[in-house]
């Protein structure tokens, strides 16, 4: 029986992982919207809470930026595991024969497809909200699509933690927001390099670092945490 | 050896002048202490207590038992 | 050596050895407690600059090193239940974590205490009270993680999770604090060191006291654990036979 089962190879697998992703994404737009939505409105509460004088916005919009796109990652996570964990299928992802570590690899990249990479084509319109100086968009991007991978990965771990409690959400906030705080640092420490004339490469090289860790290890993080809540 | 540097109890509990930082900190760390201390004797007493009411219980279940079959 | 380092394994062994070194930790470390408290506030010599204010170093320091330490020892113990599936380890990691959170509170706080008369502010944002502060906030997430769970198993395999993750998130939080302080060192460079420099009358009664500290970190932690034990070997035979012993005999003490 054994050899007649078909195995898919590990990029067949990737592929199919992503297929499911983005054609869940396309039949549930509320999943896609609601964070960059989320990502809009937080942002333009800044100016009404603290004062729409240009200086002082654009002193702080690398930081607003970066907590609220932190935030709205954050807030994503929900639809990555909730569902898959209502209906089942996320039991079935654990017992496949395909090796765990790519399947949940293809997760978390479809996910960060289709709710990180439109919030970081979204920034410069936010930029331009908070007046951001010109000579500090392309590095904001830069460091926005180095970093949210990153914060993906980390959230992804803290909602497999939490993916079997009825309210998680709070709790997730908790554990999450911590553990990303060096994407955070060196994120928004790009722009601000950029906007005192000074290189950004380095800085960028360390997000890419952080990514890198947190592509070989946080999958297996989270395999660990989807079979505690799944049991 | 070391000798007392302060003269008398009053000089003693001013400090040098630091004497709200200096006893703020070492009550919050007697606090610390304390509770570290305390909470686990005052968990273990919940234990047996109920270790004990539930003693009692099957004692006078036991001794039910041995009326009605007499 | 070996045998009695698997016999702590066994929680039932764990009660056993702990009954017969209690006595002897709570000693050693009130007898600690009280020399490094009379010689630390009453004997070492003011310092040269500070003058008495630098009497909170001898629960300041001691209290950062436990909190980390303790957290590395939380995160061994985690790394144990993960891989052995050792009971004992995963009750010593449970009680860690609020008194390793507590310790890293009294950190904070007499961290602030200090620099308020030395900086002139009750807190900045200075790498080491930065990380120390983040340390907390992962401190009261692995609690936090473990009491939402209704299964104690489940709570201990995730919190296990949670704390190796951080473990290896912590010397990256580290470094990105350190990077961003010397970015924005705007308030001040007031950064202090009370290590190197200072006569031996006043590092003296420090090494009293980090002792110290370390024994009442011990003590509470073993002190938990053994009620932990208690609770979750309630089912076993001695278990009740020895609560049944303690009742008897009206012993309350621990």
């Amino acid at each position: 029986m054994k050899s007649q089962r078909r195995t898919l190879n590990t990029t067949a697998c990737l592929c199919a992982g992503l297929q499911r992703e983005l054609l869940l994404a396309l039949r549930s737009p509320g999943n896609t919207i609601n964070p960059l939505m989320f990502f809009i409105i937080a942002v333009s509460l800044f100016p009404l809470g603290g004062g729409a004088d240009t200086a002082y916005l654009s002193s702080i919009a690398p930081g607003v930026i970066w907590v609220t796109a932190l935030l709205a990652v954050m807030l994503s996570m929900e639809s990555l595991f909730r569902s898959d964990y209502e209906d089942g299928s996320l039991e079935q992802l654990l017992l496949s024969p395909q090796p765990l570590y790519f399947q949940l690899l293809a997760k978390v990249f479809g996910h960060w497809l289709v709710t990180g990479l439109p919030l970081v084509l979204l920034t410069p319109l936010l930029g331009l909200m908070l007046s951001l100086p010109v000579a500090g968009y392309m590095p904001l991007m830069l460091g926005l699509l180095l970093g949210t991978p990153t914060l993906n990965l980390i959230g992804a771990i803290g909602m497999a933690l939490t993916v079997g409690l009825s309210r998680s959400g709070l709790l997730l906030a908790v554990l999450v927001l911590p553990l990303s705080i060096p994407v955070l640092v060196f994120g928004a420490g790009v722009v601000d390099a950029a906007l005192n004339g000074l290189p950004v490469a380095g800085l960028l090289a360390v997000l890419g670092a952080i990514l890198a860790l947190a592509l070989s290890l946080a999958p297996l993080a989270i395999g660990a945490a989807l079979r505690i809540s799944v049991n | 050896m070391p000798e007392f540097q302060f003269d008398g109890m009053q000089d003693f509990l001013a400090m040098g002048g630091y004497a709200f930082y200096v006893w703020i900190s070492y009550l919050f760390f007697a606090l610390v202490v304390a509770w570290n201390l305390i909470q686990p004797r005052i968990e273990r007493r919940k234990l047996l207590q109920l270790h004990k009411a539930r003693m009692q219980r099957e004692a006078g279940l036991n001794k039910q038992r041995v009326t009605e079959q007499s | 050596m070996w045998q009695w380092f698997y016999k702590l394994g066994s929680p039932r062994h764990f009660y056993d050895m702990t009954t017969a070194f209690l006595p002897w930790l709570y000693g050693i470390t009130f007898f600690l407690l009280i020399v490094g408290l009379v010689w630390g506030l009453g004997f070492a010599p003011p310092d040269y600059q500070m003058g008495d204010n630098y009497r909170i170093i001898y629960i300041h320091v001691p209290s950062a090193s436990i909190a980390i330490g303790g957290y590395v020892m939380m995160a061994c113990m985690a790394a144990m239940h993960m891989i052995w599936k050792i009971k004992m380890a995963d009750i010593v990691a449970k009680v860690t974590a609020p008194v390793g959170g507590m310790f890293c509170a009294l950190c904070l706080f007499s961290g602030s205490f200090w620099g308020k008369p030395t900086w002139g502010t009750y807190w900045i944002w200075d790498a080491r009270i930065t990380s120390t502060l983040i340390l907390l906030f992962i401190y009261v997430g692995v609690a936090a993680l473990r009491s939402a769970y209704d299964s104690e198993s489940s709570g201990a395999k995730a919190a296990s999770v949670l704390t190796l993750v951080g473990v290896v998130n912590l010397p990256i939080i580290r470094y990105s604090v350190d990077w961003w302080n010397t970015l924005h060192q705007s308030a001040s460079n007031l950064s202090l060191r009370v290590e190197g420099t200072n006569p031996p009358e006043i590092w003296i009664p420090a090494f009293f006291m980090g002792f110290a500290l370390f024994g009442i970190f011990l003590l509470a932690v073993i002190l938990r654990s053994r009620n932990e034990i208690l609770v979750r070997e309630k089912r076993t035979q001695w278990v009740q036979d020895l609560l049944d012993r303690d009742v008897q005999e009206g012993l309350q003490r621990a």
